[in-house]
């Protein structure tokens, strides 16, 4: 069964072609316009159900009115303070306040750029959540899948976006 | 002149202050949301030369503030460019109806918000 084909509770598609390339879309011109930094897409997606890890920098932001679910932005700590410094003008280095506020900030515009690409109604984006952490793990409610898009910057490497959507 | 930065979030208003401060304007005021902002304006006796807001904020959101600010005489005129995420456009032209002078979209890069801000000075 393909991602696409996977199936919510309610039988309705859990991601289609459309948000995916939404959240792409987003995610490439976000770290294009503010960042400087070029990123595309690093493999095939990805189905997760239950808990499983992430990388160690996690932002998180919910997704409410016509879309439910909700959407992560993971990297590793150092490319993230790296994408932060290329954001900010600056440089990152301690992982504290900077890095997190800069960070959800970057996933709050990609979320909103995406979220604006879906063509489904009014989406309202809750405020971003930063999580700093070694073996994290995250699961969904009613057990709806994660799916993940891997990405890649061209020189530091390998991120994720992972979403975990229903249509109402 | 006086500029003040109405953002929730630190980074967009480092982000904004280096903008800024590259066209040559130095005195920014920051508040990190709309009852912040507008005490600002009145501790500095209204002397505002241009209001940078934020739309979607916690406390008071930017379209509150742009309306207070509309309403009252001494900061009626006062420019305001709205910053917004592209998810909020129906909020764009709320804030446009509300007395928005201009709004600038995340994500932008620096020379469109350098363009917003000559437009309206």
């Amino acid at each position: 069964m393909s991602v696409v084909d996977q199936k919510n509770s309610n039988g309705k598609p859990a991601i289609g072609f459309a948000h995916i390339n939404a959240f792409v879309e987003a995610a490439v011109r976000t770290f294009d316009n503010m960042c400087n930094l070029q990123t595309e897409r690093d493999g095939d997606l990805q189905v997760r159900r239950g808990m499983f890890g992430t990388h160690e920098l996690v932002g998180l932001i919910g997704l409410s009115g016509s879309v439910r679910g909700a959407v992560m932005l993971t990297m590793p700590i150092l490319t993230g303070k790296r994408v932060t410094s290329a954001f900010l003008s600056e440089p990152v280095r301690e992982t504290g306040p900077m890095l997190i506020d800069a960070f959800g900030e970057l996933l709050n515009i990609i979320a909103g750029a995406a979220s604006a690409n879906m063509d489904e109604g009014h989406v309202q984006l809750s405020l971003p959540a930063v999580f700093i952490g070694r073996d994290l793990r995250t699961g969904a409610q009613h057990n709806r899948p994660w799916i993940v898009i891997p990405m890649r910057f061209n020189e530091w490497g390998k991120y994720n976006i992972e979403v975990s959507r229903e249509t109402t | 002149m006086k500029i003040l930065l109405i953002d929730d979030s630190m980074t967009m208003r480092r982000i904004q202050t280096r903008v800024l401060n590259s066209m040559g304007y130095d005195d920014i005021i920051e508040a990190g949301n709309g009852k912040e902002g507008l005490m600002r304006i009145v501790e500095n006796n209204y002397n505002m030369g241009l209001i940078l807001c934020d739309i979607n904020m916690p406390e008071m959101s930017g379209i509150e503030t742009l309306m207070r600010l509309r309403a009252h005489p001494q900061t009626k005129s006062i420019p305001v460019i709205m910053c917004t995420s592209v998810a909020e456009k129906e909020q764009v032209l709320q804030a446009l109806k509300a007395g928005a002078n201009s709004y600038i979209v995340k994500p932008f890069d620096p020379e469109s918000l350098k363009e917003k801000i000559n437009a309206v000075l």
